[in-house]
């Protein structure tokens, strides 16, 4: 084999121009295929980007305002009514609790302003789950805390050193217009830490607490007007809205007696994100007609390159190579010349763009060298007798 | 001996769009040492026959026999290796090779070191007047007889018992075809190689030991090598 192979050299370096064809197309398609390749992954990064840091949110509202109606008929949102027990824990709730008589609620722990979070459950949310990852907890305790009413807390790295004997004291302040302001000192129990990303003093607490201890400062019942929920795994939006759809149906704002509502603000996010879904459906379909192309390339390459050479494979039947031997020597020259061609623009991509994969050109070759295996089958076939009598 | 013998071998010819018969039921028995010339209009199965005998195909009926044994049924890869040299007029040399690779390739091909087959080549190609300032030439770099005299060098370096040889000197000129033909005769002396070669020159013909004439895919001669050649009419 070691004897073919030298020649089939020997022979190739002899080729002179005609030797530039097969890498020249193995050339231009690997650096096609990792254009299209280079242009996916940008595409997929910014989806993915737009899809972990676009904010969606959703807002839920009573119907008692105009603005919820007119939310409700709005063809870019999704109006959706809900009960007041409605089961939203897959979605954290930020503080913005916009109290019907405008209350407006403040914490400081010693001197330090804290952003209070209602969290409705951890673990049950994808979301939540992978912010958990960031959580410590302390020794004892666990994420269950969190789906309750307790006094429990998780606090910022940054709080953790007005921790005393594992307990925080936090004073909440709730201000109702034209009347004095009312505050609580409440000790809660802290049972784990978070590191906070926009450096932010935060504490989560259960949202059902911070309910409860807004209603009990203010005296009077907490009647949500308007509450934000971000969705932070916009990879969920579909599921949510199912899931929403059910508790919330669609607003009939006549006839429906239901006080709450819920709004999508979703309008923009799908702006964003449908051309990158578009692009990336277009290029995840290029990719593989470039494989394909790629099949077709190199079984017209090597078919032309070994109709070229029938005589060759003629003399090399009548010397006593067996097919097998032919076959090898016939694919392998047109391996030998796609790698060259492959590694070449694999290397000129790298250059110039600072870009290197390796699986497509993996592929290409692959492809390659399919459409390359029709010819070097033929070129083993060669039939001495008839190419003879054809030359008679 | 009979090394070879062609037993009622027909051959056909299929394409899409005909069937030629190219050979019709045609026998004879080839001897060691000898020097046979087969003679015959264009198309009347000489090459064909060739092909046949060099086991490039299997005939349509009948058999070939190398030996005792059907070529039919061996390996016939290994038969043109080892056994039996085939030296076309027209298919005869690796284009890109030069003349020493053209005459090393079968020879390392069949596993023998560089250096002895090169040693082999040089000799074999002196031998045919190729004399050393062309071994490294490419065959477009010779003239048609000098690239013949490649191939019956290719042949000769390969030892075989058999050599077959289609027009070995339809490109060359008198002086070089003679030389060439008294090689091929020798060697089937001394050597004891049988040489078939299918030829048009009557000249050639009349050095071999036996004239076989063909017509129409059939040995048409009455009794075999007993006809001068030179009154033999194609």
């Amino acid at each position: 084999m070691g004897t073919m192979f030298r020649y089939a050299l020997k022979r190739q370096l002899r080729e002179g121009i005609k030797i530039l064809a097969v890498p020249l197309v193995a050339f231009t398609l690997v650096v096609l295929i990792n254009a299209l390749g280079g242009i996916r992954e940008w595409l997929e990064y910014e989806y993915e980007y737009t899809m972990d840091n676009f904010v969606v949110v959703a807002q839920l509202s009573d119907l008692w305002g105009d603005v919820t109606d007119e939310l409700a008929v709005a063809q870019d949102y999704i109006s959706i009514f809900t009960d007041p027990d409605m089961p939203v824990s897959l979605y954290r709730f930020t503080n913005e609790l916009m109290l019907r008589r405008s209350f407006e609620v403040k914490s400081l722990i010693g001197d330090i302003g804290v952003e209070l979070i209602g969290v409705t459950g951890l673990a049950a949310d994808a979301v939540l789950a992978s912010e958990t990852s960031d959580v410590n907890f302390f020794y004892g305790y666990d994420e269950s805390l969190m789906q309750g009413n307790e006094l429990t807390a998780i606090v910022s790295d940054d709080l953790l050193e007005m921790v005393d004997g594992g307990r925080v004291s936090i004073n909440i302040m709730v201000n109702l217009p034209g009347e004095e302001a009312k505050a609580r000192e409440e000790e809660v129990t802290v049972i784990g830490t978070v590191s906070s990303d926009t450096g932010d003093s935060l504490v989560y607490l259960p949202f059902w607490t911070v309910s409860a201890l807004a209603e009990d400062i203010a005296e009077a019942p907490l009647l949500s007007e308007l509450l934000s929920i971000t969705l932070a795994e916009n990879r969920e939006l579909s599921a949510f809205k199912d899931v929403a759809s059910l508790i919330f149906p669609r607003v009939m704002p006549v006839f429906d007696t239901r006080p709450f509502a819920m709004t999508i603000y979703d309008s923009e996010f799908f702006e964003t994100l449908e051309p990158l879904r578009q692009n990336l459906i277009l290029v995840d379909v290029a990719i593989p007609f470039v494989y394909i192309i790629a099949v077709g390339v190199g079984f017209l390459t090597s078919v032309l390159l070994t109709r070229q050479r029938k005589a060759e494979f003629a003399v090399m039947r009548s010397v006593g190579m067996r097919r097998g031997s032919i076959f090898t020597v016939a694919l392998g020259e047109q391996f030998l010349l796609c790698i060259i061609g492959s590694a070449l623009g694999l290397a000129a991509i790298a250059v110039f763009w600072g870009y290197l994969n390796f699986e497509r050109p993996l592929i290409f070759l692959a492809c390659y060298m399919l459409g390359a295996i029709f010819s070097a089958a033929r070129a083993a076939r060669t039939n001495v007798l008839l190419l003879l009598r054809e030359r008679e | 001996m009979d090394v070879l013998t062609i037993n009622d071998v027909s051959y056909t010819y299929k394409s899409k769009y005909q069937t030629v018969k190219a050979l019709d039921g045609v026998s004879y028995s080839f001897e060691t040492g000898r020097f046979y010339a087969v003679v015959g209009r264009s198309g009347s199965g000489k090459t064909t026959l060739l092909s046949l005998m060099a086991g490039l195909d299997t005939p349509t009926e009948g058999a070939v026999l190398f030996g005792e044994k059907n070529t039919a049924s061996i390996n016939r890869d290994n038969l043109r290796l080892e056994h039996v040299s085939v030296i076309y007029q027209s298919l005869n040399l690796f284009p890109l090779l030069t003349a020493m690779e053209n005459v090393t390739f079968p020879l390392e091909y069949k596993g023998m070191s560089k250096s002895r087959a090169k040693k082999i080549a040089a000799s074999k190609l002196e031998s045919v007047g190729i004399g050393k300032t062309m071994h490294n030439r490419l065959p477009a770099m010779l003239s048609g007889g000098e690239q013949q005299r490649v191939a019956i060098a290719r042949a000769l370096a390969t030892k075989t018992e058999i050599i077959l040889a289609d027009e070995p000197t339809g490109n060359l000129d008198t002086e070089n075809s003679q030389n060439i033909i008294q090689l091929l005769k020798n060697l089937a002396v001394t050597e004891n190689v049988c040489v078939i070669v299918v030829t048009h020159d009557m000249a050639v013909a009349d050095r071999a030991d036996i004239v076989l004439r063909m017509s129409d895919g059939k040995i048409v001669l009455g009794e075999y090598g007993k006809e001068p050649a030179s009154e033999i009419k194609l």
